[in-house]
């Protein structure tokens, strides 16, 4: 990064949002026609009943749980990159986070959809709301489903926010250089920012101030998220280790797409000059570390139900590596463990197909972790008279699946082509300031 | 109110166009010892050498001025948060418990480890909230009338000095700022209210 300028930084990041070619028109389709089929099939759910869905008793926490879990847990790597490592000063965040915590807005806006989509009556939302009905009722602030309504619109508020701060100063830039429609939008967007003394000294003030909130709240999040679990006395839920366990899985499955997401729009948008194979090396090594601790939560998990020596968890265990599913698990496994450790060799961390292909089977690992974790647990219930040995996802369960990764991926490329999906701001920061003394600034870039 | 101060509301005065942090530093250096005050900056980004200069300006706000009060704001938002989180399960705990006599869940009608987590989210919440509001406010934005001095190069690699004087002092700021090294100088006369394209 060492020959960029400020202007130069401005005109290359800035060039991602030019109008774009038919090739991205054609994605759009395809993602939304992807969506559609999602809608498509949450309408015939809505309209013949919850049987479309897969769930039965007694694992009625099933798919869609599991695809909650999934994305929220997406998007905690994109506040660890925005907020938490921004207050450690890893320089390294810089031209990452932008496309990160976008992602985790995308991805908790994407995971609030699953339990509406799992309560079957989608209309009567609203009674997850802390406030009282008509008979002066009110949601039991001792559950932790109503603890998981409150993490969860708190995070996406919260992380919004974040977002849009950041952006700021960013989509000034993009209006200055902007035209029509664009310019418009941008105005509003940037809301009139003009980078004086005033506005920095409180735009920085406030950053920090967001990253310290936004640090406890990641970790509270999924740490909530868990407790749906943990509450509850069903054998392979009830364990303490759930809060740090479901955290470094989420931070896994987050930074393995993060680098699933960065691949592709690095090539796409030229970014060359500011995503540098190292970005992707510090990604993939912390993918080792979270790797190593979820591995290490799966072997302590069978090691607790044994020393514990309760039957039911034992048997719940054994079940859950040896028994009919016994496929998901060692896939999970696999996917989640052992091919994260291929990064331990410089090659694989640089090549990024390699990256690429490993992110996204550590997503598919992640996704049958939480299926393992919520389902196959209720499966194998205390009363072995309704123990389930097969099941299956039906078509509405699958499509409503994709449908949300096309949303996802939809909103993400809408993002991508309308604001800098790397932050202008913090890469100049990162540039050595344009001194007389050093000429840093080309004289033959001056400009009347 | 000073009559500079009138003028930068009003936005009549000179504005100089920089291509570099130091000599932008070392201008504001030379304006504040010929009295000039009044002045705005304009940077791409948060210079930590800019703002350490612009925070040794004499204001009307005094010290005040140097320390962003964001931090106020954040913590009045938290621990409205924690009170409201807390009092919110609290007041619910007890309409259900004690005045509808319905105990729910075996559980007393304050909780406290299950309400610390209603609390703690409910910190952050407000405590968030406040702060961009408390941004917004100290940031005076948004901001959609046209802002004097500013140039669109300030959004891309200068910086920018505007000084806020009469039409009769145009002159004497106009040289100062070309003499501190200037790449260029623009003056700004009050033109009624105009509004940004």
């Amino acid at each position: 990064m060492r020959e960029l300028t400020y202007s130069r930084v401005n005109r290359d990041i800035l060039q991602t949002l030019e109008t774009p070619g038919r090739r991205y028109w054609v994605l759009l389709a395809f993602l939304a026609t992807g969506m559609a089929w999602g809608g498509f099939c949450w309408y015939t759910q809505i309209e013949r009943g919850m049987g479309m869905s897969g769930k039965f008793i007694p694992a009625a926490w099933f798919g869609y749980i599991t695809s909650f879990v999934f994305w929220v847990g997406i998007a905690h790597s994109g506040t660890l990159i925005s907020a938490i490592l921004f207050l450690f000063r890893a320089k390294w965040r810089t031209p990452v986070y932008r496309s990160a915590e976008a992602m985790t807005v995308f991805a908790v806006m994407t995971a609030g959809l699953f339990p509406l989509i799992h309560l079957g009556r989608t209309w009567y939302f609203y009674w997850l709301m802390p406030y009282p009905n008509q008979r002066e009722i009110w949601p039991n602030f001792r559950s932790p489903l109503l603890w998981d309504v409150l993490a969860v619109s708190t995070y996406f508020t919260v992380s919004t926010m974040f977002l849009f701060l950041g952006l700021i100063p960013d989509v000034a830039a993009a209006r200055d250089r902007a035209r029509s429609w664009r310019r418009k939008l941008y105005t509003i967007v940037s809301l009139g920012w003009r980078g004086t003394d005033n506005e920095w000294k409180h735009y920085s003030a406030a950053y920090m101030f967001f990253a310290a909130f936004a640090t406890p709240l990641v970790i509270s999040v999924h740490s909530v998220v868990s407790w749906d679990f943990t509450m509850g006395i069903v054998p392979g839920w009830h364990s303490t280790i759930f809060a740090p366990y479901f955290v470094a899985g989420a931070i896994h499955s987050g930074l393995a797409m993060v680098v699933t997401l960065l691949i592709p729009l690095r090539k796409i948008f030229r970014l060359e000059n500011f995503l540098a194979p190292e970005h992707f090396e510090y990604l993939a090594k912390m993918m080792i570390l979270t790797g190593l601790i979820v591995a290490y939560a799966y072997g302590i998990e069978f090691f607790v139900a044994w020393y514990a020596g309760n039957p039911f968890e034992l048997s719940t265990f054994v079940d859950r590596a040896f028994g009919p599913h016994w496929y998901l698990f060692w896939t999970m496994v696999t996917c989640n463990c052992f091919l994260p450790m291929l990064f331990f060799f410089r090659r694989v961390r640089r090549n990024p197909w390699a990256l690429g292909i490993i992110g996204v089977l550590i997503n598919v690992g992640m996704w049958l972790e939480r299926f393992v974790i919520i389902s196959v647990s209720l499966m194998n219930d205390y009363l072995p008279s309704i123990w389930r040995k097969n099941f299956h996802l039906t078509w509405v369960e699958i499509g409503i699946l994709l449908g949300s990764l096309c949303w996802f991926l939809l909103l993400f490329s809408i993002f991508a082509k309308l604001f800098p999906v790397v932050s202008i701001t913090e890469v100049k920061e990162s540039l050595p300031e344009p001194r007389r003394a050093e000429g840093a600034v080309p004289a033959a870039e001056v400009t009347s | 109110m000073s009559a500079a101060q009138a003028n930068a509301i009003r936005g009549t005065g000179v504005v100089g166009v920089f291509a570099y942090v130091d000599v932008t530093v070392q201008a504001l250096r030379q304006l504040r010892e010929s009295g000039w005050d009044a002045v705005r900056v304009y940077a791409p980004v948060p210079s930590h050498a800019l703002m350490e200069e612009i925070a040794l300006a004499p204001t009307s706000r005094g010290a005040a001025q140097k320390r962003s009060p964001m931090r106020a704001f954040a913590l009045v938002g938290g621990i409205a948060g924690t009170l409201a989180g807390f009092g919110l399960a609290t007041f619910a705990g007890m309409k259900m418990h004690s005045f509808q006599g319905l105990l729910v869940g075996g559980k007393p009608a304050v909780a406290i480890p299950a309400y610390l987590i209603v609390g703690f989210e409910l910190t952050v919440l407000i405590g968030a909230l406040v702060t961009m509001a408390g941004f917004l406010i100290n940031a005076r934005l948004p901001k959609f009338r046209y802002v004097p001095g500013y140039d669109e190069k300030f959004s891309d690699d200068r910086f920018g000095i505007f000084v806020a004087c009469e039409p009769g002092q145009f002159g004497e700021v106009e040289r100062l700022l070309r003499a501190a090294g200037a790449e260029k100088v623009k003056v700004e006369e009050w033109q009624g209210e105009r509004v940004e394209e």
